[in-house]
């Protein structure tokens, strides 16, 4: 019994792969340029195509596409949520059916879709950027990307070492909720049956313990770190230094194409 | 006997890269009345199999029967296991969310359905068996000592009257005094009949307070004996972070060297052999 077992989102999955050896930097690059990407692709040849594309980096990166699925688990909610509304709240004629005053046109459904898909797509991309790059790299990689904003005071390693952190306690997070659950489960916690309002005050239990958890971590964290005297970016050096290479460069550029094919091809269809 | 692990497997993340065999072919069976110790090193697959014991964890291959009920996805069936089964989790002080120990101690009963004179009847039981005063009972359990917070974390599961105790690593964080309290309390469940199942890596405790040790190590069961023998067999072989202490060690090398007559741990004991021995010598 699990409610959160298997959860892979922002886990780091170490493998000899290209992928993995890119510089951080450059997996940012395409990140964030699919990201607005898939925004932006409205139709479902686009979108297949974002699809096919992420599943050949899955292949490639040698990660198994079922660790791939199984990361957009915990925001499934969120994005059946939104194609949910996208349904009732999309204007349209042809309405196909209606529940009291809510009335789902059949552009609304199209929307819907759309909107999951690109949801579920773009989840699916930036869990491949956490799979494939481990924690000390994604934060060289923002460190560096966001230094030159430095010049204007903003505190780019800080902000870079904050992220690192937060992505790196997803999985801890998910452990520790699992454990807290599983502890109130066999004292007869019941997280299955009744309402929604009894449902959700069957997690106070666990809520508590999460919370004050949480900051006992924060706070062990906070010390361990001053213990080895981290004080900020300030005079600190890197262990492996960003390498910038041809093949970096070349992977950027055939993103760029393949990002300005999709959108060609967004346009005419 | 009422519990029976039969060819147990279980296996983390199956088929993903981080895939790990946890569990390989366990078999064992507890019997009420009786301390089993389950003894193995770091990540051998313990913890694991407490989850197995209490239905937290359905079996992927092989069987889990608790007086007679077979552990499966039935929801019912996983009730009456887990109101039987009693599992006291590692640092169990950081499940504890009530305002009041008495409300933290009354949770599990609660959830089995049982309210009014009963309901407190437990409460009082559960606070006797593990040594707190009745007046800590209104007490923040936020408040209390790292100590005393596991004793009211380990209440809360005697609360609800389980026959089996399964209990991951309870020493673990403890000082001297509290190692006590818990080891006499271990002793104490099972006089009174309930089978206790304790989960440690201390094989010094572990030989000092069981009927029976089972050696798990990476996932496989290497023995299920009684102390006696498990001893005997670890100075003869050696298992993955398992050491015999260093007075049983002691106590062997003298016994094939013929200096002592009989193998103990008990310090006094074992003085008294030497003791004789040089007066032999003389």
């Amino acid at each position: 019994m699990s409610l959160i077992k298997g959860v892979t989102l922002g886990q780091y999955m170490p493998a000899d792969s290209f992928i993995h050896k890119l510089d951080p930097r450059c997996k940012l690059f395409i990140t964030v340029l699919s990201m607005v990407a898939i925004f932006i692709s409205d139709n479902f040849l686009a979108l297949a195509m974002w699809a096919s594309l992420i599943l050949f980096l899955t292949k490639r990166s040698k990660i198994p596409v079922r660790a791939l699925m199984k990361s957009a688990k915990p925001i499934m909610i969120l994005i059946i949520f939104t194609s949910f509304l996208h349904v009732f709240f999309t204007g349209g004629d042809d309405i196909i059916f209606s529940i009291g005053p809510l009335k789902a046109s059949a552009a609304g459904i199209l929307m819907a879709i759309r909107i999951g898909l690109r949801l579920y797509l773009l989840v699916l991309f930036t869990a491949l950027l956490t799979f494939t790059t481990s924690p000390s790299e994604l934060s060289d990689g923002l460190e560096a990307v966001l230094g030159p904003l430095k010049r204007i005071g903003f505190p780019a390693h800080e902000v870079a070492m904050m992220m690192t952190i937060a992505l790196r306690f997803i999985p801890t997070l998910f452990e520790e909720t699992e454990r807290i659950i599983n502890a109130q489960v066999s004292r007869g916690a019941d997280f299955h049956s009744g309402g929604l309002v009894k449902r959700a005050k069957a997690y106070i239990p666990v809520l508590i313990p999460l919370f004050v958890l949480v900051f006992k971590r924060a706070d062990t964290l906070a010390f361990a770190m001053e213990a080895r005297c981290y004080r900020g970016g300030k005079g600190r050096v890197r262990m492996h230094p960003l390498n910038w290479g041809t093949t970096e460069t070349k992977t950027a550029i055939a993103f760029i194409i393949f990002v300005a094919t999709v959108i060609v091809l967004n346009r005419c269809a | 006997m009422p519990l029976t692990v039969k060819n147990l497997s279980f296996t983390y993340n199956l088929g993903l890269p981080t895939e790990v065999n946890a569990l390989r072919n366990i078999s064992f069976s507890a019997d009420k009345g009786e301390i089993l110790s389950i003894v193995g090193h770091t990540g051998s697959g313990k913890s694991t199999l407490a989850l197995h014991l209490n239905g937290l964890f359905i079996p992927q291959d092989g069987e889990v029967i608790i007086d007679g009920i077979k552990i499966d996805n039935s929801h019912a069936q996983l009730r009456k296991i887990r109101q039987s089964v009693g599992l006291v989790f590692q640092y169990p002080e950081q499940q504890i969310f009530a305002e009041t120990v008495h409300d933290e101690i009354a949770f599990g009963p609660q959830n089995w359905g049982l309210t009014g004179a009963l309901l407190e009847e437990r409460v009082l039981y559960a606070m006797n068996a593990i040594g707190l005063d009745p007046s800590f009972a209104s007490a923040n359990p936020f408040l209390l000592s790292g100590g005393e917070k596991r004793r009211v974390a380990i209440a809360s599961i005697l609360a609800s009257e389980p026959t089996y105790l399964v209990l991951d690593e309870p020493t673990a964080g403890l000082d001297y005094n509290g190692l006590c309290e818990l080891t006499a309390l271990l002793k104490s469940m099972a006089e009174k009949g309930i089978c206790v199942i304790h989960i440690t890596h201390d094989l010094e405790l572990a030989l000092n307070i069981s009927d029976r040790i089972l050696i798990i190590s990476e996932g496989a069961v290497t023995a299920c004996d009684t102390p006696t023998f498990i001893s005997q067999m670890l100075s003869n072989i050696n298992v993955k972070g398992l050491i015999l202490p260093e007075i049983l060690s002691l106590s062997y090398e003298m016994k094939k060297k013929g200096s002592i007559e009989y193998v103990t741990s008990d310090p006094y004991k074992l003085a008294e052999q030497i003791k004789a021995a040089k007066t032999r010598c003389h």
